[in-house]
């Protein structure tokens, strides 16, 4: 099922990154699968532990299943002196979970994750592609609530 | 071609997006077309005004005036008064005096030079200022080693931490005989409060480009990759647009202006690894490994990409090329101090006046940095400490109760 995507690139190991990219963009629960990787282990004809060394490796891919929206904050120092700790604690509140969890409805997924190189607006998160900067506890509160508002 | 009566120039990069700038963008062009206007004032989206904290930003050429904490209300009435009526709309200008002639003329810009000036996405308004001239110039008048030593004698140092003489660095690899040699752009900023490669590359990917282009020629690559991290939305966006529009100019490709050079540039995109900015682990990364740095020697410039050798390059040293062919080493050799010519592109955070960006000469003590360009201490901090993070690119300050 993924040979469509595999076949857009060269087999070539250079290739694996965006190969890995495509797949997990591709996947309703934004992570890629073992078949998955068994299957671009065989078109490019390298060994399934180096594309599972490779996952691993880079903290975009998951291999577990993930949430619709991937929240991201950022945990470095300028998002920590302009208050990421609060916002950290506020997420987990309202999620009801841990920073790496999943909520049982499948909807959010939290991670911390490094600079994302928006310091002018810290403390900032990304949720999949978009930017949240500037943020308070009723910003966070506010964006959770329109996402979920809009998945009912 | 149209000539407008004016231009405004709404800043687009990954904050004031998230702030609203594309609505706003659009807001702005309805009510033009509503007041009839489309055909006397054009606008555009442009990069980095060098604003943090002052909402979404928009100058207006030739007026030089910049507005600032734009919403959606404030349109109408905007055009109304500055476009219809030729009054200056004095509530929403940008009231702090420290930086109220940006974006030209305050610092001594060569980096950033068209952000804020230019419509990043296009590839004429790049053409309109110079743009690419100096790619063919170096092309059709001058050879391989002789750009290499122009960059030697520039006295142009490396912008992504180490300082390393660019010109010595091209020289080791441009006079390696290889079927093959590659040029790699390394874009994974990561540094925490480093940002300055992502708004050059938002502002003015042209400029990007076309230093890419003249390094490759420089070291004798068919080849070049411009590694951008995962993160970075708009300027992968922005560049793929970019590296477009210079293949449909015949700016790259097969038998550039019939000079026999041929020039592939890729994009390579990060999946999120800190590491990966040192150049091994990038190399890595773009073999399709994990990235885990190699042992050196060899270094990159013997064997670097796939074995082959490889000329590995920060966004900001490459941008500073274009300007260095079409002006010269010398007159780049006279800006900043001796041991280190040219400017830095610093981002000052935190508890300061005008947190921004601001590219000054390079010997700019971290003083007159914060002072002049951060515009001092916010009113009720005291300056209390600075951290400044890979050769004083970032400071941030903290707070201090009085």
């Amino acid at each position: 099922m993924y040979k469509d995507i595999c076949q857009k690139y060269t087999p070539t190991k250079d290739n694996l990154i965006y190969i890995l990219h495509d797949i997990q963009d591709s996947h309703p629960q934004n992570y890629v699968s073992e078949e998955a990787v068994e299957e671009v282990a065989d078109y490019l004809k390298i060994p399934v532990n180096h594309i599972y060394g490779v996952l691993t490796f880079y903290t975009m891919y998951s291999t577990k299943p993930r949430g619709k929206y991937v929240i991201r904050l950022c945990e470095s120092p300028p998002c920590y002196l302009r208050g990421s700790t609060n916002i950290l604690k506020k997420l987990k509140e309202l999620l009801k979970i841990k920073a790496g969890e999943t909520t049982t409805n499948g909807l959010f997924t939290l991670e911390l994750c490094a600079c994302l190189g928006l310091c002018g607006n810290a403390p900032v998160m990304m949720i999949n592609n978009d930017f949240y900067g500037d943020l308070n506890d009723g910003k966070v509160e506010n964006i959770i609530n329109k996402l979920q508002e809009t998945e009912v | 071609m149209k000539y407008f009566r004016n231009l405004i120039l709404i800043e687009t990069n990954e904050s004031s997006i998230q702030k609203g700038s594309k609505e706003i963008f659009q807001a702005l062009k309805k009510e033009l077309m509503n007041k009839d206007l489309t055909d006397e004032i054009n606008v555009l989206e442009t990069g980095s005004l060098g604003l943090f904290g002052e909402g979404v930003c928009a100058v207006v050429y030739p007026d030089n005036i910049v507005y600032c904490n734009l919403t959606l209300d404030d349109i109408p009435e905007l055009i109304e008064e500055h476009f219809v009526k030729g009054r200056v709309l004095t509530r929403l200008v940008m009231k702090k005096t420290v930086r109220n002639d940006i974006p030209l003329g305050y610092e001594k810009r060569i980096v950033l030079k068209n952000s804020g000036v230019i419509n990043p996405e296009n590839i004429n308004d790049y053409l309109g200022v110079q743009g690419y001239e100096a790619w063919e110039h170096a092309l059709l008048k001058k050879k391989p080693e002789e750009i290499v030593e122009i960059v030697k004698a520039s006295g142009l140092r490396g912008r992504g931490g180490a300082g390393f003489p660019c010109g010595l660095k091209w020289s080791f690899t441009s006079s390696i005989e290889s079927e093959n040699k590659h040029v790699v752009i390394n874009a994974d900023e990561g540094e925490p409060g480093t940002f300055k490669d992502r708004l050059i590359m938002e502002g003015d990917p042209h400029k990007l480009l076309e230093g890419t282009m003249i390094t490759s020629y420089a070291v004798g690559a068919h080849t070049a990759y411009i590694y951008i991290r995962g993160e970075y939305k708009l300027c992968i966006e922005r560049l793929q647009k970019a590296i477009k529009q210079a293949y449909d100019y015949g700016l790259l490709g097969k038998n550039i202006f019939d000079t026999g050079y041929n020039l592939d540039v890729y994009l390579r995109i990060g999946a999120g690894a800190y590491v990966c900015g040192e150049e091994t682990a990038l190399i890595e990364s773009m073999e399709g490994n994990r990235g885990n740095p190699r042992n050196k020697p060899p270094y990159p410039g013997q064997a670097g990409f796939q074995q082959y050798p490889t000329v590995v390059n920060n966004v900001e040293t490459v941008t500073n090329i274009p300007s260095i062919i079409l002006k010269g080493a010398d007159w780049y050799k006279n800006i900043g101090t001796p041991e280190s010519p040219g400017t830095k592109v610093f981002t000052i955070l935190g508890d300061v006046d005008v947190p921004g960006l601001c590219e000054v000469e390079m010997g700019t003590t971290l003083r007159t940095i914060i002072n002049r360009y951060g515009g001092g201490m916010k009113q009720g901090s005291r300056f209390k400490a600075a951290l400044v993070v890979e050769q004083q690119v970032y400071s941030s300050l903290m707070r201090c109760s009085m």
